[in-house]
């Protein structure tokens, strides 16, 4: 049974060989055979959730090593739940990419398949030096996918977005030499153990190592002042990366909860409860800057980079607040926020080859939408749900986020900032709707196209959505389950080191 | 006599100096530079991290001395994809001169 762990990871490293053998032709092969590779990850990663969901915590150790010396996978319930939602959000994204993005140049499936395998890759591991690994994976495919397609603001930002991920993975490496210099060991349920021993004279060093771990988790998930690089690259590529990209935030946010909770958490000597003080206000600031972004933005798809970041900002605050409640409540918004934010993109992609390549998604007044009445319920629907506003599940996953603040001292900042910065994305909204789908004349672009196959993956990603909204009290239940699951760390660890 | 660990730590930090310098430059060439500079002197700290010997066997129990033959793995696994990535930027560097028409970060001149 364990040893289905490691088949998230091989199904999609070894279809994405097999369509690099295939060349350059054979495109509705590669197309299908990676359809299918992504069908069956999403299956073998719903098998896993429900696997995890009794609470049982499954480890692989390769090569059957004693613990902790071999690299190890493990399965618990908040890496089955993002495997879930990787497997959906890429399924989607592929069938949009297949009506035609893939044709703008080479080796486009290989690509985001090896994609989908870091990503996979590093919510099954445990092990420090592995994670670095499989960052590197997926980094190294996401810098080709960020230049995907050409084009001179996707190679100017691919270039910002290479060199600033270059020196993230530098400081990665420092920091986990410095933790192994100074623990002598790399496994994380291990470092959960041996940073609680750790004497006074390493205490600077494993503060420094553990500060420039999360340092690097935060480049990845965008947080404030290491954003910088995340709102222009996500607004230049293809439409099915950057939905796809949506998830690779999240890589750092689940690298974020993993740390606090397992090794960075309470009675962890001096590394205990590290970042605690500084998460929440960090992620209320990310959360407004954000916002302040989405408001000045001049084009469509900026405006939905900076709402990915703000959404990122929101369940960063809830895990800031470190309860059982706040972490639960992150993660619902957490799945919402991943899949709404991917139709998004896709949503903006539809806009903007409707209204030609003249003025694109930019917010000035333009020739008429070719399809006005099924964009429009795409884009207001999508919108709702990114917002936060009613009936969709942003709105029950903010409202729990918010209920999960009472008592907190945090209460009135974050109350405060999270309405506040709803406001003003309402606004930024509106007024992206308004110039968008009503100030247009009334010629009728002719190279524009209808959204055809396209509309497909849209419509099912915010059936995803609704899906959220009618089941909210078992999912709620199963986050409540996942946060206790993280906060209890004694059995990760305990089945980790013990695993036969 | 100047000993190895002085060495090994000045030969870093003046990599990470000048790395550091290069990758605040404005040319996507002394930037590619930096960034190598910079991995040389990581690969080099992570090689240290099992501790400084000369002429200890990486195995247990055969002298009393003996090194962590782990942190050179890592190395290695550093060293292959810092190459790869180093590859990988140069590339984009051309690329990106051939598109935008200069060799700056920013994709315009004076910027």
């Amino acid at each position: 049974m364990k040893d289905l762990l490691i088949l998230p990871i091989l199904i999609p490293m070894l279809t994405a060989m097999i369509t690099l053998l295939m060349g350059d032709g054979l495109r509705n092969a590669k197309r299908w055979l990676g359809g299918i590779a992504i069908a069956a990850t999403l299956g073998v990663s719903a098998y896993l959730l429900s696997m995890s969901a009794g609470g049982e915590i499954v480890t692989y150790g390769f090569g059957d090593w004693p613990m902790p010396f071999g690299i190890v996978f493990v399965l618990d319930r908040l890496s089955g739940l993002m495997l879930t939602l990787t497997g959906v959000l890429a399924l989607f994204a592929y069938v949009y990419a297949i009506t035609g993005p893939d044709t703008k140049g080479p080796s486009f499936h290989f690509l985001f398949l090896m994609q989908i395998t870091g990503v996979n890759g590093s919510f099954l591991t445990g092990d420090l030096f592995n994670l670095f690994v499989f960052f590197e994976i997926l980094l190294l495919t996401a810098y080709v996918l960020v230049v995907y397609g050409s084009g001179p603001a996707r190679t100017r930002t691919g270039m910002q977005y290479v060199f600033i991920n270059l020196l993230g993975s530098s400081l990665f490496l420092v920091a986990i030499g410095v933790i192994y210099a100074v623990t002598g060991t790399l496994n994380m349920a291990d470092l959960a153990v041996k940073f609680a021993q750790v004497g006074a004279a390493d205490a600077m060093l494993v503060r420094a190592s553990a500060y420039l771990l999360i340092v690097v988790f935060a480049v990845k998930a965008g947080l404030f002042p290491l954003y910088f690089w995340l709102p222009h690259s996500y607004a230049a590529v293809t439409a099915p990366v950057a939905a796809l990209f949506a998830i690779m935030t999240k890589v750092g946010v689940y690298a974020i909860l993993r740390s606090t909770t397992l090794f960075f958490g309470p009675d962890q000597g001096f590394v205990e409860n590290l970042v605690l003080p500084y998460l929440l206000p960090v992620a209320l600031v990310t959360l407004v800057a954000a916002v302040l972004g989405a408001v000045s933005a001049t084009k469509l798809r900026t405006m939905a980079a900076y709402l990915l970041l703000a959404s990122i900002g929101t369940m960063l605050a809830g895990i800031g607040l470190f309860t059982a409640a706040g972490i639960s409540a992150s993660l619902y918004y957490l799945l919402h926020s991943t899949l709404i934010m991917g139709a998004l993109f896709l949503v903006a992609d539809l806009v903007s080859a409707q209204r030609g390549p003249d003025v694109r998604d930019s917010f000035v007044a333009g020739p008429k939408i070719r399809q006005p009445l099924l964009l429009g319920v795409f884009f207001c629907f999508t919108l709702i749900g990114v917002l936060g506003l009613p009936p969709l599940s942003g709105f029950l996953g903010k409202a729990q986020i918010l209920a999960a603040a009472v008592a907190s001292p945090w209460q009135t900042a974050m109350w405060a900032t999270v309405l506040l910065t709803s406001l003003l994305s309402l606004v930024a909204a509106g007024r992206a709707g308004t110039t968008l789908f009503w100030n247009t004349s009334d010629t009728l672009e002719t190279r524009s196209s209808e959204a055809g196959w396209k509309s497909l993956p849209i419509a099912g990603l915010l059936a995803c959505v609704v899906l959220l909204t009618v089941f909210a009290g078992p999912l709620t239940r199963f986050t409540e389950a996942t946060a206790n699951q993280l906060l209890e760390r004694t059995p990760y660890i305990s089945s980790v080191l013990e695993s036969p | 006599m100047i000993s190895y660990e002085f060495l090994m730590a000045s030969s870093i930090g003046v990599l990470v100096t000048c790395g550091i310098y290069l990758i605040l430059r404005s040319r996507t060439f002394p930037v590619v530079l930096g960034l190598t500079l910079i991995s040389y002197a990581v690969n080099l700290f992570l090689f240290s991290m099992g501790r400084l010997k000369v002429g200890a066997p990486p195995i247990l129990g055969a002298q009393a001395d003996y090194i962590d033959p782990l942190p050179q793995g890592l190395v290695l696994t550093a060293i292959v994809i810092g190459f790869a990535m180093t590859a990988f930027a140069i590339t984009l560097a051309v690329k990106a001169h051939v598109v935008l028409g200069n060799d700056h970060v920013d994709g315009q001149e004076g910027a």
